[in-house]
């Protein structure tokens, strides 16, 4: 028996712990959160990854290694944020894996900054797509990481020398 | 435990994107990992979407936010045209982002048939300095006007590019403000084009920043 389907079971009744989401049961929403916020681990380990192999090049990398740092702790707040409105909505936060297969091996500050560019177009995908869904505080949320990741994807590609012309997308996330 | 898959989000076209998220084929996170373009071993889950193509009677005020869209992109898209006839060296970043409003007008009027604004040219101009007459060669053949009109000095380069910047400032806050009051299938429009325009606004005063160095 579920919240959404009323009976006359008084145990249908009975108050839990997620209390608020049983009554105003959002499973889509939810889901679109717990997308968000499966990639945005990922971007965590990414983005850490790319700092720490760029760390150790010297200031030819202080760039790259400044907006990996940057990006890391943008995904940080942004996954601390998405727990907290899963389990706000009576959700599972899935916790972050011990580890994450790259696409892109950053080796090198050019194949770092291609794998931050990587990372923000991907979790832009999610936040996108979340948007659709999600309704209230948690769109917002959804909007401004979506164009969080517009404009760090963006930085990324410049910094790798990419013309302004060639660096940004007509509809991000898309 | 399910077995990890790689998935290039480069290599997944849009349908099969949206396919994924809608749940269609109730793919597991196997995919959804390679999506993100990581791959991972374990969890499962899909997202329901409850857009998976044109929108269908979308409300009155979906509507109005849609053409407001549309009529903000047309807007852009005629000012960075102007922009580009009158600072030639800039012509390659102010076309590719009328380039970029222009494919959101499209995407508007394909999503929200009806949207697009009745005269697409009506341009908010950049700044009354940098707005070249209508008499202006479009393919800069040399007209008379053509060489008045064109100004590449950094003071009139920075005037238009701080007045797209204003425009793109604008036309974001608008997005976002009715990105929040959409339904769905619009606000993942807006809100992709509320990233757009911001990402722009910092493109453009990058520039600016190279023209007055």
């Amino acid at each position: 028996m579920t919240a959404d389907t009323p009976s006359g079971d008084p145990a249908s009744a009975t108050p839990t712990e997620s209390t608020a989401a049983t009554e105003h049961p959002d499973p889509a929403g939810v889901a679109a959160l717990v997308t968000m916020l499966t990639a945005t681990h990922a971007a965590v380990y990414a983005t850490a990854a790319a700092g720490g192999a760029v760390a150790p090049l010297g200031p030819a990398a202080a760039q790259a290694r400044e907006l990996a740092r940057l990006s890391c702790l943008a995904h940080q707040a942004l996954r601390d944020d998405l727990i907290t409105a899963i389990r706000a909505r009576g959700g599972d936060a899935p916790p972050a894996l011990p580890a994450y297969r790259l696409p892109v091996a950053p080796e090198g500050i050019g194949a770092a900054l291609a794998l931050l560019a990587r990372i923000e177009d991907a979790c832009a995908m999610a936040a996108h797509d979340a948007v659709a869904v999600l309704v209230g505080d948690v769109r917002a949320l959804a909007l401004d990481a979506l164009t969080g990741t517009a404009v760090r994807a963006q930085r990324a590609r410049i910094a790798a020398g990419m013309p302004l012309a060639a660096a940004s997308r007509a509809l991000p996330g898309t | 435990m399910c077995k990890a898959a790689t998935v290039d989000p480069a290599n997944l076209t849009h349908a099969s994107r949206r396919r994924l998220l809608t749940g269609l084929t109730s793919l597991a996170l196997t995919g959804f990992a390679g999506f993100a373009g990581f791959e991972a071993a374990g969890c499962s889950t899909t997202v329901t979407t409850n857009r998976t193509g044109p929108a269908v009677g979308p409300d009155g005020d979906d509507r109005r936010a849609a053409r407001a869209a549309a009529v903000r992109a047309a807007a852009l898209a005629a000012a960075y045209r102007t922009a580009a006839e009158r600072h030639p060296s800039l012509r390659p970043l102010f076309d590719t982002l009328r380039a970029h409003h222009e494919v959101q007008l499209r995407t508007l009027a394909e999503q929200f048939p009806g949207s697009a604004p009745a005269t697409p040219t009506q341009a908010t101009t950049p700044t009354q300095a940098a707005t070249p007459t209508q008499a202006i060669g479009r393919d800069g053949a040399g007209t008379a006007g053509t060489a008045q009109l064109v100004n590449e000095s950094p003071t009139a380069r920075a005037a238009t590019l701080a007045s797209l910047t204003g425009m793109e400032g604008a036309a974001t806050n608008a997005a976002r403000t009715d990105c929040l009051r959409a339904g769905g299938p619009l606000a993942s429009l807006l809100a992709s084009m509320c990233a757009a325009g911001t990402a722009h606004a910092e493109l453009l005063a990058l520039a600016a920043s190279r023209v007055s160095g």
